[in-house]
């Protein structure tokens, strides 16, 4: 794992930060709901112990106030408009869900009661996979309505019909419901088929509508299926709650803007209501904050706030007015269904006599996380969010930085030696102060002190035959001087042959100090442009002079080869080469010189018949004091020839090759040297 | 009347070696182990020849140094510098210094005696007047073999004694290629190909302060130099 990356993994510990300022936040954002709600709840309770002591408000009616056995309370909608008689309830202008159910076995009933000024409209949707009208002799689907009159007595009204259409009621006997009645013309209805079924919307008077209302949906046949808002048993109708302005008016005086407040029956019926849940702001969307805040809310979430479910037109939540009839006072929060705006929902019951008679509900709007509102907390953020993502970006770059210093340091520690060992250059970055810099620097004096070493190597056989050279001239003047002397002829002998080991050991010392003098001699070369092509016909007329034993053949080619260098340095590696085949080669064997060149460069190649390249001399054959030569010679063989070939080559910036030829008849050295190059 | 050699030499075995070897050619010797030693005594009376370590005892360079304070003394007193240290630079800087030669301490004795010889026969010859039988003239070079001086386009070129034996050998037979032996045998001395190389190249240089144009030695590769006409 590179060192970037493992740094950028230590960077996301910095993520601890945000994570812990959402925490806290969240923290934050519990307290602030809890105080939020605390002055909700408080504003509920005081409103429901005013309820309390106006039970009259809340039910007129005692009957209301507790409910009816086997019967459905109905919720009368206050209609602000008059509908047409059609079959449909768009026109009642209701909203969405404001439709009660009853399901039955093979029908389902969908209903509203309507109060308009001068009738009570009913509707009823009925989904009936099979609707059979009446005929002559013969019971239909039919529609039983139960209610009470103003002098509370009960009045049975049944609709069935031939055709639909306009249906008119049959005013029938309590007694016997279902039975055929006198034709009463003031209750009139609207049958429309649907679909799956069909609509009933019924019209009734005023003054014909008491306090209580039920009705009974019977599938065709005497033995029909009944469903409806009462007992089929023993039908009593339920009573009709409607809503009750006067409570609107208590309510008014706790009003505050943004605050919703409403009151429920025991039923959870709406009784009165003031106020509307806040919109939420209108917020420029090319606010920088406003896109700070979606941030913040993807981050910090909403929390495990529930989504408030769609709540039926003209009924307080269930589960809110449940809880408060059951005496607690409680609050939520909920998110709107749709958008980020979230619901604090408050309710109180409103207790009479130690029981619970009705509930009071408080709701407001708010942001979805109430900490931005507050611009210190939203500050705060902003702050923690900026210094997050320097620290991050910091770490980031440090590493890079690091990353980058520790690569050029290996790159250059890399490059710092050749591959054959030897130093090529120094380390960078030895001058920062921090733990890099020790280690450049250190690596810097390692290698210092490496070079040092291999100069010391380099330079032992010319410091060695220079340190030589003083005792071998005593040794040699002193034998010259004693030739001088009368000495016997006997020693005569000895002194002859100290001589001779003296020339030798001469011999050696200049063959070992020979290296270093190329390498001196290279720093002070000149450079200049040589056509090899000329340059080695001319070279090749030399040695086949002087090696007259050997046979020179020379294949230079007449395309000029141009590269940069210096031809006496050039011509003294061709001279160790030519004299290195000459030594491998039997007299009268043949030395070939030749010169190829590519796009990139010339290559002189110098081959000769003679033993193959022993296997263990392979790659190391230019190094110094490196010889393969077994028999002792005449001239003394240090090993030094190639050396010095491999440094003229290099210093032209080319390479020195030596294989055996592919037939193992011979070896062949090969010199590639680049057209252009800058030397070293 | 014997001339008056002077050896400076730190190692006592060469000195004396010398020493014997040049009193058996009838030269005076004295000896001395360092610089101090041998100015003392060249402040009484200049020898005739010196011959001079490059490394004196402690001091690397004293030879050099040395050399530098005689030439101030004397511009004409022979001075031959014997040393182990044989780099291209030790040469150059000697020779610089106005030395008459460069001779490494492997030189065997006859050599130097020889150049011993030939130095006292230049300076014998500066002194006598100019006879035209020793001159050897190529073109624009004139080589007094007497007075082992050089004259290129009428200037004098100062070359040394082993430079003078170098450009004579070359001269003396024109389009004719020398090899590194052959050079060597002429001027007398050891070298080794290496040397003879930059022998060449300071010969070349000097005759280029004369003449910029100077182009009469070329070097033949693999084979050695040879003199061409203009």
């Amino acid at each position: 794992m590179s060192l970037r990356l493992q740094l950028l993994l230590v960077s996301l510990l910095t993520l601890v930060l945000p994570w812990a300022g959402c925490q806290y936040v969240r923290e934050m954002e519990d307290a602030l709901r809890k105080s939020h709600t605390d002055a909700l709840l408080s504003n509920a309770t005081a409103m429901a112990d005013q309820l309390a002591k106006q039970e009259a408000l809340l039910y007129p009616d005692p009957r209301l106030a507790r409910p009816v056995d086997g019967a459905l309370a109905l919720y009368g909608f206050s209609l602000r408009t008059t509908p047409t008689l059609d079959g449909f309830v768009e026109d009642w202008a209701l909203g969405i869900n404001s439709l009660q159910s009853i399901s039955g076995e093979t029908q389902s009933v969908s209903f509203a009661l309507g109060i308009g000024q001068h009738f009570a409209w009913l509707f009823l949707q009925i989904e009936d996979s099979q609707v059979v009208y009446s005929s002559p002799g013969r019971n239909g689907d039919s529609v039983l309505l139960l209610l009470e009159d103003d002098n509370q007595n009960l009045q049975a009204y049944r609709f069935a019909t031939l055709a639909p259409g306009q249906v008119f009621s049959q005013h029938n006997p309590a007694g016997r419901p279902w039975q055929s009645g006198e034709r009463e013309n003031r209750i009139q209805a609207e049958w429309q088929p649907t679909g799956d079924g069909f609509n009933l919307e019924i019209r009734i008077p005023r003054n014909m509508l008491g306090a209580r209302l039920g009705f009974l949906l019977k599938d065709h046949g005497d033995t029909g299926l009944i469903i409806g808002s009462m007992d089929p048993g023993q039908p009593e109708p339920g009573m009709i709650v409607t809503p009750r302005p006067e409570l609107s008016a208590v309510l008014a005086t706790y009003h505050r803007d943004g605050l919703l407040l409403r009151v429920g029956d025991w039923h959870g019926w709406e009784l009165a209501r003031q106020g509307e849940i806040s919109p939420p702001p209108q917020r420029d969307i090319t606010d920088a904050s406003a896109w700070l805040d979606r941030f913040y809310q993807l981050i910090l979430g909403s929390g495990d706030l529930p989504r408030s479910s769609a709540a039926k037109n003209g009924r307080l939540p269930v589960q809110a007015s449940e809880q408060a009839m059951s005496g607690q006072a409680a609050a939520t929060w909920s998110l709107l269904a749709e958008g980020d705006r979230a619901i604090a929902t408050v309710f109180a019951p409103v207790v009479v006599d130690g029981r619970p008679v009705a509930s009071v509900l408080v709701e407001q709007g708010s942001e979805a996380i109430l900490t931005l509102t507050n611009n210190a907390l939203r500050r705060l953020m902003n702050l923690t969010f900026l210094a997050v993502t320097a620290a991050a970006l910091g770490l980031l770059g440090l590493a890079t930085i690091l990353a980058i210093r520790i690569r050029r340091l290996s790159n250059a520690a890399e490059a710092a030696v050749s591959p054959d060992g030897r130093i090529l250059g120094g380390v960078p970055g030895t001058k920062a102060g921090d733990e890099l810099g020790d280690l450049s620097r250190s690596f810097a004096a390692m290698l210092d002190r490496l070079q040092g070493y291999h100069q010391y190597l380099e330079t032992l056989a010319s410091k060695l035959s220079h340190e030589l050279r003083t005792p071998l001239a005593v040794v040699q003047s002193s034998l010259e001087n004693l030739e001088h002397e009368k000495v016997p002829q006997s020693s005569r002998e000895y002194t002859r042959r100290a001589l001779e080991g003296s020339a030798r050991l001469k011999r050696l010392l200049n063959a070992m100090s020979e290296a270093s003098r190329v390498e001196a001699s290279i720093k002070s070369s000149t450079i200049e442009s040589i056509d090899l092509a000329s340059w080695l016909r001319e070279l090749g007329k030399a040695y086949k002079s002087v090696y007259a034993h050997h046979e020179i053949l020379v294949a230079a080619g007449n395309t000029p080869c141009v590269v940069s260098g210096s031809p006496d340095l050039l011509a003294q590696l061709m001279d160790k080469l030519v004299d290195n085949a000459a030594d491998f080669t039997a007299e009268g064997g043949w030395i070939r010189i030749a010169l190829t060149q590519d796009d990139k460069g010339c290559c002189v190649s110098v081959s000769n018949p003679g033993p193959p390249l022993p296997p263990e001399l392979q790659g190391q054959i230019f190094d110094s004091m490196v010889s393969q030569r077994k028999e002792k010679g005449a001239k003394p063989h240090l090993g030094l020839g190639l050396y010095i070939v491999r440094l003229i080559t290099q210093f032209h910036g080319g390479e020195a090759s030596a294989d055996n030829l592919p037939d193992g008849s011979g070896v062949i050295f090969r010199i590639n040297l680049p057209f252009k190059s800058a030397l070293h | 009347m014997p001339k008056n050699i002077a050896i400076v030499e730190d190692e006592p075995a060469i000195r004396d070696n010398y020493s014997a070897a040049f009193s058996r050619q009838g030269y005076k010797v004295s000896g001395y182990s360092d610089r101090k030693q041998a100015l003392d005594a060249f402040s009484v009376r200049l020898p005739d020849l010196v011959i001079i370590d490059v490394n004196l005892g402690d001091e690397t360079e004293g030879g050099f140094d040395l050399c530098r304070e005689l030439r101030t003394r004397s511009p004409e007193l022979p001075i031959i510098f014997l040393t182990a240290m044989d780099s291209e630079l030790d040469v150059i800087s000697g020779l610089r210094l106005g030395a008459d030669d460069y001779l490494t301490k492997d030189i065997s004795i006859s050599q130097i005696l020889a150049r011993v010889g030939a130095l006292f026969r230049r300076v014998k010859a500066l002194s006598q007047p100019v006879t035209n039988d020793q001159k050897l003239v190529q073109g624009q070079l004139e080589l007094d073999v007497d007075r082992l001086s050089a004259h290129w386009a009428g200037k004098k070129v100062p070359l040394s004694l082993t430079e003078f034996w170098l450009v004579h050998a070359l001269a003396r037979f024109p389009g004719h290629v020398k090899n590194r032996q052959q050079l060597m045998d002429a001027a007398n001395t050891v070298l080794d190909d290496n040397t003879i190389t930059s022998h060449i190249k300071r010969i070349r240089h000097k005759f280029c302060d004369v003449d910029a144009g100077f182009e009469a030695i070329e070097t033949v590769y693999g084979m050695g130099y040879r003199w061409v006409e203009a």
